[in-house]
């Protein structure tokens, strides 16, 4: 038997956080979604809960408390900043895996700005690239984008490891 | 959240604040729900864990499926299969939370970076690691030198809370009797209370 991995979900918008969800395996994972007033794709997250170890909280720090890896799908740096200083206490040394929010700033700039907020965090910041099947992971840590290429390749994805802003593994499925 | 493990941590070695400041960087926080398991038998056991809050049992299955406890950890115990966390072979039992946990884990690589960084962490490990295995050979020579009332007598005289935390069953696997045979001990000793 496999012990299933935690994964806490702190949205928005909530795009790429819900593909990504949508394709992972439910024997592998469970995963805690953060409640958010307005949020739009809730009448996923509520299906998903069906066929999926899904549950609902209201608390950003319990979610994360509870994880194993933090998914962070926001639209705007000040949600992200916020985000991170709620849960900064207990996502020490935990995988905190952001998706690019398609803004001007460079992922180095973003993954920057995160680790300022969740310095004892080990990040990585996920982009689309170059088609919809494929994601580039930057951050500092390699065991991290390891990990966290694992979790989109099981997913399905193709994914790029960019560590210390070279490209040393290019991963084709 | 790292009171209990300041205050454990104090008892056997002095630490600077700040050196404590450090040492907190590198355990991850996690909380378990009654019933979850960290590990399951044959994964590789990647944390070594403290109990801050709550009740956890390692256990291993035989072949006809009966478990058998190895190890209950409370509050402030630390807890994994040192075999498999050195080694990164896996691990030959399992780990579950028998209440709400809320935990502190370290991987190898903190734990290695923590123990360089600030050496008096050898000696508090050496020393948690010498308990352990003169706790085990006391156990494995209990098993038998000592009857079984013996070793109930021993177990909930070291650690009172066990008969309200853990159920019966799992308590007489840990002392590898059966539960009929625990409950005819109970019944001895409470006969014998004025």
């Amino acid at each position: 038997m496999t012990t299933k991995k935690t994964i806490a979900v702190l949205s928005d918008t909530g795009e790429n956080a819900r593909d990504l969800i949508d394709r992972l395996s439910k024997e592998l994972y469970r995963f805690l979604v953060v409640k958010k007033e307005g949020e739009k794709h809730w009448e996923f997250w509520v299906k998903k809960g069906s066929s999926f170890d899904i549950e609902y909280l209201d608390c950003m720090k319990d979610s994360c408390w509870e994880a194993d890896v933090v998914i962070m799908d926001f639209d705007s740096i000040e949600n992200l900043k916020c985000a991170g200083s709620k849960i900064k206490e207990v996502a020490t040394q935990k995988l905190v895996v952001s998706f690019n929010m398609n803004s001007e700033r460079r992922e180095n700039e973003i993954e920057e700005i995160l680790s300022a907020a969740l310095p004892d965090s080990k990040i990585v910041i996920a982009s689309r690239f170059n088609s919809l099947e494929e994601f580039r992971l930057t951050g500092s840590y390699s065991d991290a984008i390891k990990v966290a290429s694992e979790l989109f390749e099981n997913a399905g994805y193709r994914t790029r490891w960019i560590f210390n802003e070279e490209i040393f593994s290019i991963n084709n499925k | 959240m790292y009171e209990l493990l300041l205050k454990k941590i104090r008892e056997i070695i002095s630490i600077s604040d700040e050196e404590f400041g450090f040492c907190k960087t590198l355990f991850q926080p996690k909380k378990l729900r009654k019933r979850q398991f960290l590990i399951h038998e044959g994964e590789v056991c990647k944390y070594t864990i403290f109990v801050e809050n709550g009740l956890l049992r390692s256990f291993s299955v035989d072949d006809k499926g009966t478990e058998h406890i190895l190890q209950f950890a409370f509050e402030g115990w630390w807890m994994g299969d040192i075999y498999s966390f050195i080694t990164e072979e896996p691990s030959t039992f399992n780990i579950e939370a028998l209440e709400n946990c809320e935990l502190l884990l370290i991987t190898k690589p903190s734990w290695e970076l923590l123990l360089q960084k600030i050496p008096a962490f050898e000696r508090y490990f050496r020393i948690l690691i010498q308990n352990n295995l003169i706790a085990t050979q006391r156990r494995l020579i209990g098993n038998f030198t000592k009857t079984a009332e013996e070793r109930y007598l021993e177990l909930i005289g070291n650690f009172p809370g066990c008969l309200q935390r853990v159920p019966q069953h799992m308590i007489a696997s840990y002392l590898g009797i059966t539960p009929e045979t625990l409950s005819r001990i109970r019944g001895v000793i409470s006969s014998r209370k004025p």
